[in-house]
């Protein structure tokens, strides 16, 4: 008991004396702001504002990770690292709570918001924060052991920022189920058919614990080599050998575990009872996503009129990514709902084309259909949305968006007409594939 | 000059800044997702690494004993300076190298290296100005600070804004005049500090966590400047 209150009491006061303390409120606010930027994609939906709290981690973990080992380099030279054990560690611990209070006020952010939207019954899910917080606890433990090790002033905190950057961005990123995505920390968003694998969150925070305990005894360790070499320091004890031999091998055993650990993410199987619109189409998605059920039934409503005017079934229902078989489905990109209405549009344009009749990808007019089928499908989304396409959004298939959205904005008779050319257009070229291969 | 060199680990910074270069050439075309959302903005890793050659340059214009070096006037000026001119040089070099054979490009690419070193003058100016408000370990804060605004808005209807340094196509001016002014803004603001700072140490302010003469104590007044020093309350403490 003693000894804890003791290990308070040196926490405290290098508490005091850090300037990183003294930076940490600043670091939370811009967390914060990083998360609100990017609201309109997480709120209300719990597994996206789950994401959103490992989101500003891929920017702000190396900055206070260079903040940590700028200040430790800064200390080291004006107390050099000793040869004993367990100096450092009321002051790793101070980083470390910086950094995980800089993590908590981002969760706060996030259920704070959620609550406020009225969000479904829920909560953050607690997998994305802990590998949020891992990931944090890693950098400062990273930071704080770069440091420690010595060299020039600017070596490492520059090295950290350069690491940490390259380690969070390159780790990021990858497909649901991809084992190169075994590193992933931080995540841009939070699909609710995307779960983390529990095992990769264990591993995650073993990860930041080797971590801690290498910035915690490498310097020292270095100190004692660097002090044995010159003779001014004792061998090792035998119970100390053991103890850092011990510690080698379970440091080894943790990398080697996380190098070969499952992919961070994994599907979700779909629900039983998923939530759908009560319209002609029904759309169904995630309960996490039952505050898009009515901008969904707005769009399920335009639905049966671009059917008509194309000739084509309504669909009886779509799912959410995940939901249906095959893991197909629309995609609720980031809150963002234009993906919806295109992979409503292409399930409706893509009944006008027959699979016996399409020209295959040698014959030129191929291309013909393949461009008139796009620019209808287009400009169906378009109407379906009730918007424009955003000049945001990249089109890689060479649709000419430009054509179609002045289309778009003509009256409801040209529309029409425009629609049934290109109808026509398809099925003509399709006729003139069966006829010639009849 | 070597000993000056030496004492900044002028030739780890070399090595360090190479080492980035060669791991831009490596795995700098392979694009990360740094935004969501229906645009999301991918940004080849190279565009980022590009950041840290200047910022490990430029740090390494830090002394190691700033304040017996901030009292020279004389020969260390001319090695600093110098100095200044190999940081800007090697940065360039290694920076539109980099950018050249960017993800082992079969053939060099001066598109690319002309971005690079537009780049490197906008990133190299961020730095210095960094260095000269927070010191020049932390010259790094500069470039992850106006990362930020190229990151948030510097992408538009899925083109790069006509300031991005960074991204925008290279005949695109406005990128260029920002890098530009930047970088002199920058240069000038480094070098006008060393003058200052030496002008306060000759003045006799010796409190080492003084940079600044208007933050220096003491009762007494420069002969020179006609600031507050502690230099001469010092000596009338010994006298006494």
């Amino acid at each position: 008991m003693n000894r804890f209150r003791s290990f308070t009491a040196q926490v405290a006061l290098e508490a005091r004396r850090s300037v990183t303390v003294r930076l940490t409120p600043v670091l939370a606010v811009i967390y914060v702001v990083f998360m609100l930027l990017d609201a309109v994609a997480w709120r209300g939906v719990w597994p996206a504002a789950s994401a959103a709290v490992t989101g500003p981690l891929s920017y702000l973990g190396p900055v206070m990770g260079g903040m940590v080992a700028w200040e430790a380099a800064r200390r080291s030279r004006a107390v050099p690292v000793r040869t004993g054990e367990r100096t450092d560690a009321p002051l790793l611990t101070v980083y470390v709570i910086c950094g995980l209070v800089v993590m908590a006020c981002g969760s706060v952010c996030a259920v704070a918001v959620n609550v406020a939207v009225n969000a479904p019954a829920g909560f953050l899910w607690p997998s994305y924060v802990m590998l949020g917080a891992s990931g944090m606890t890693t950098c400062v433990a990273v930071g704080f052991l770069l440091g420690r090790l010595g060299g020039p002033a600017w070596f490492a905190p520059v090295v950290s920022v350069l690491v940490l950057y390259l380690r969070l961005l390159m780790a990021s990123g990858f497909a649901v189920g991809d084992p190169s995505g075994r590193f992933a920390r931080d995540f841009l968003s939070g699909d609710p058919s995307v779960m983390i694998n529990r095992r990769a969150v264990v591993l995650a925070v073993l990860e930041s614990a080797v971590a801690v305990v290498l910035a915690d005894t490498v310097p020292a360790m270095l100190a004692r080599l660097r002090g044995r070499r010159t003779r001014s320091a004792y061998p090792l004890s035998r119970t100390q050998r053991i103890r850092v031999g011990s510690g080698a091998v379970a440091c080894l055993v943790v990398a080697a575990l996380v190098v070969t650990g499952p992919p961070v993410t994994r599907a979700r199987p779909p629900v039983a009872e998923p939530l759908c619109t009560d319209t002609q189409m029904a759309m169904c998605v995630w309960p996490e996503q039952e505050v898009y059920l009515d901008q969904l039934a707005q769009m399920a409503g335009r639905v049966p009129r671009q059917a008509q005017v194309l000739g084509v079934d309504v669909p009886a229902r779509m799912d959410a990514y995940g939901l249906g078989p095959h893991r197909s489905g629309f995609v609720l990109e980031s809150g963002h709902l234009w993906f919806v209405g295109d992979s409503i549009a292409g399930g409706l344009t893509s009944q006008l084309l027959d699979a016996d009749c399409v020209p295959p990808d040698s014959d030129p007019r191929a291309g013909e259909l393949w461009a008139a089928h796009r620019e209808l499908t287009l400009l169906i989304g378009m109407e379906i949305q009730g918007r424009e396409r955003g000049a945001s959004i990249t089109d890689t298939t060479g649709v000419d968006a430009g054509e179609v959205a002045r289309v778009y904005a003509e009256p409801p008779a040209v529309r029409r007409a425009w629609v049934d050319r290109h109808v026509a257009a398809l099925r003509e070229i399709m006729a003139s594939q069966c006829v010639g291969a009849g | 000059m070597r000993g000056y060199l030496r004492s900044r680990r002028a030739v780890l910074a070399v090595l360090v800044s190479l080492v980035i270069g060669i791991g831009s050439v490596l795995v700098g075309a392979r694009t990360v997702q740094l935004t969501p959302g229906e645009a999301p903005l991918l940004v080849p890793l190279a565009y980022l690494m590009a950041a840290f050659v200047p910022a490990v340059l430029v740090a390494s214009l830090a002394s190691p004993v700033p304040q017996i070096d901030a009292g020279d006037v004389g020969p260390l000026k001319r090695a600093r300076q110098g100095h200044l001119v190999m940081v800007v040089l090697v940065s360039l070099a290694v920076n539109v190298t980099a950018g050249g054979l960017v993800g082992l490009a079969s053939e060099w690419s001066w598109f690319e290296a002309a971005m690079a070193a537009r780049a490197c003058l906008m990133w190299l100016g961020v730095c210095l100005i960094a260095a000269r408000v927070l010191r020049e370990p932390l010259a790094w804060v500069g470039a992850v600070v106006v990362a930020v605004p190229m990151t948030l808005t510097g992408y538009s209807g899925g083109e790069p804004q006509a300031w991005n340094w960074a991204m925008a196509p290279v005949y695109s001016w406005p990128a260029w005049v920002l890098s530009g002014v930047v970088f002199v803004v920058g240069t000038v603001g480094f070098c006008v500090r060393r003058v200052n700072v030496a002008q306060t140490m000759a003045c006799g302010c010796h409190d080492p966590s003084v940079r600044r003469m208007s933050r220096c104590h003491g009762g007494a007044v420069c002969r020179r400047s006609g600031m507050r020093h502690d230099g001469e309350v010092r000596r009338a403490k010994m006298g006494r």
